[in-house]
């Protein structure tokens, strides 16, 4: 039976199979690299030739399978969320728990940047206070689900959920500031003028078929967008991995060094790589040396704040609030590197 | 509240529209609506729609999305050529 008639007849039992062979995959990479690079190529182990090499294709083969699964599982999970959902359970919410409910929303939302000027003035017109709209523009790039997925396989669960409860909580109190400054008068005029029509949502229902199929889009666009930046990151990784001479970095971005934060958190907001390229990097910075508090802040100023997003929303937001924004979130970011590097 | 039912006057009521301000998601839609339109053999037009005002009437807050007249018939995500061509038929 070919892929195209089974699937015909029973999606399920495809998907089925397709998590086990993930399954089986992920449990044998380890084992297959190992016996590939120290075997089959005769490498020798701990050397920096074999480690680097081992490196580089096992953490290329591992972050590629679990981006694979997770960018899937919530691409499925999204297409149950709309933005015209969200803008509706936000109206006329009150500072506090509007905006807890904001952060959790931007995370679960489906929305990318090009939709952001939209999305503002669609929350704008249903009565979001602009401070509930900023705390979701903040954990909508923050808690990047690309992100997660590479600290979990990188530096295990403990820094994983660290990332993503920081994020939600930075994204609620950096909003709520924001909100409490009254800021409304740096919204350019003509967004509280754009008449809005009755919210369109997909009309019909969407069904299993199609959800997955999203799924499957959103796996091969991510990747598709992502991957140079992967092997670049993984392969820089690698060779800091096999050769920088181990206090290089420590030397200069050590726990000493208490201006290591804000610098780091100052680099991040213009670089617009993406956490995929960022953290085989921050994974080999921290086994040179430097705190995690500190790369932790760095990749949420490369996450969240990004000069793409901000030019984007120039359109709808004076310049005055764009570098409010980025003044109050990127405070919150240092204060969070300190109080990890305090902490872990 | 701002939502009015307002929404601009179709001067021809089997047009196609995809709805967005110039993202590569968008550029997708149009191609896979293309797609379907050939395999169904239809020959009709598909205009672009990036005027943010615009795309807001149709109260469409979430990009890209397709308008055939003044329905809209997908909003945010990008289905495959097939289900767009069962989501037209009968329809055009």
């Amino acid at each position: 039976m070919s892929p195209a008639i089974l699937s015909k007849r029973s999606p399920w039992l495809v998907w089925f199979l397709a998590a086990l062979v993930w399954l089986a995959l992920y449990r044998s990479i380890l084992p297959f690299w190992n016996w590939v690079v120290y075997e089959l190529l005769g490498m020798q182990t701990k050397t920096h030739l074999g480690e680097a090499i081992h490196f580089f294709f096992y953490d290329t083969s591992k972050i590629l399978l679990l981006l694979v699964a997770i960018i899937f599982v919530v691409a499925v999970l999204r297409s149950f969320f709309s933005v015209a959902r969200t803008q509706a359970l936000l109206g006329g919410k009150r500072a506090g728990a509007g905006n807890l409910l904001a952060a959790g929303l931007g995370v679960v939302t489906p929305f990318c940047s090009c939709s952001a000027v939209p999305a503002f003035i669609g929350f704008v017109s249903a009565g979001v206070p602009l401070g509930i709209t900023l705390t979701f523009l903040v954990a909508s790039p923050m808690v990047n689900e690309v992100a997660l997925v590479m600290l979990y396989s990188l530096f295990g669960w403990k820094i994983a959920a660290l990332y993503l409860v920081s994020g939600l909580a930075l994204a609620v109190v950096a909003g709520w500031v924001l909100g409490r400054m009254g800021l409304e008068r740096y919204v350019e005029p003509f967004v509280f003028e754009t008449k809005v029509g009755r919210l369109s949502t997909n009309p019909s229902q969407i069904s299993w078929e199609e959800r997955l199929a999203i799924g499957v889009e959103e796996v091969r666009s991510i990747l598709g967008k992502i991957w140079p930046y992967l092997l670049l990151g993984i392969g820089l990784g690698a060779a800091i991995h096999g050769w920088a001479p181990a206090d290089l970095f420590e030397r200069y971005a050590g726990a000493g060094n208490p201006l290591a934060v804000p610098v780091a958190v100052m680099l991040g907001i213009p670089l617009y790589s993406n956490a995929a390229g960022i953290l085989p990097l921050v994974e080999v910075l921290h086994q040179k040396g430097i705190p995690m508090g500190t790369l932790l802040a760095f990749m949420m100023a490369v996450v969240a704040l990004s000069l793409p997003e901000m030019i984007l929303l120039r359109r709808v937001l004076k310049v005055e609030l764009i570098a409010i924004w980025v003044l109050v979130v990127g405070l919150g970011i240092v204060l969070t590197g300190y109080l990890f590097n305090l902490v872990l | 509240m701002q939502i009015e039912n307002h929404m601009p006057q179709a001067k021809d009521q089997v047009a196609l529209k995809v709805l967005g301000p110039g993202c590569k998601r968008c550029a997708l839609l149009e191609s896979h609506v293309k797609q379907a339109l050939e395999r169904m053999g239809k020959a009709l037009e598909v205009q672009k729609i990036t005027d943010i005002p615009e795309i807001l009437a149709y109260g469409v807050v979430q990009t890209p999305a397709l308008v055939l007249g003044e329905e809209v018939l997908i909003t945010g995500f990008v289905p495959s050529p097939r289900q767009i061509q069962e989501m037209l038929e009968g329809k055009i």
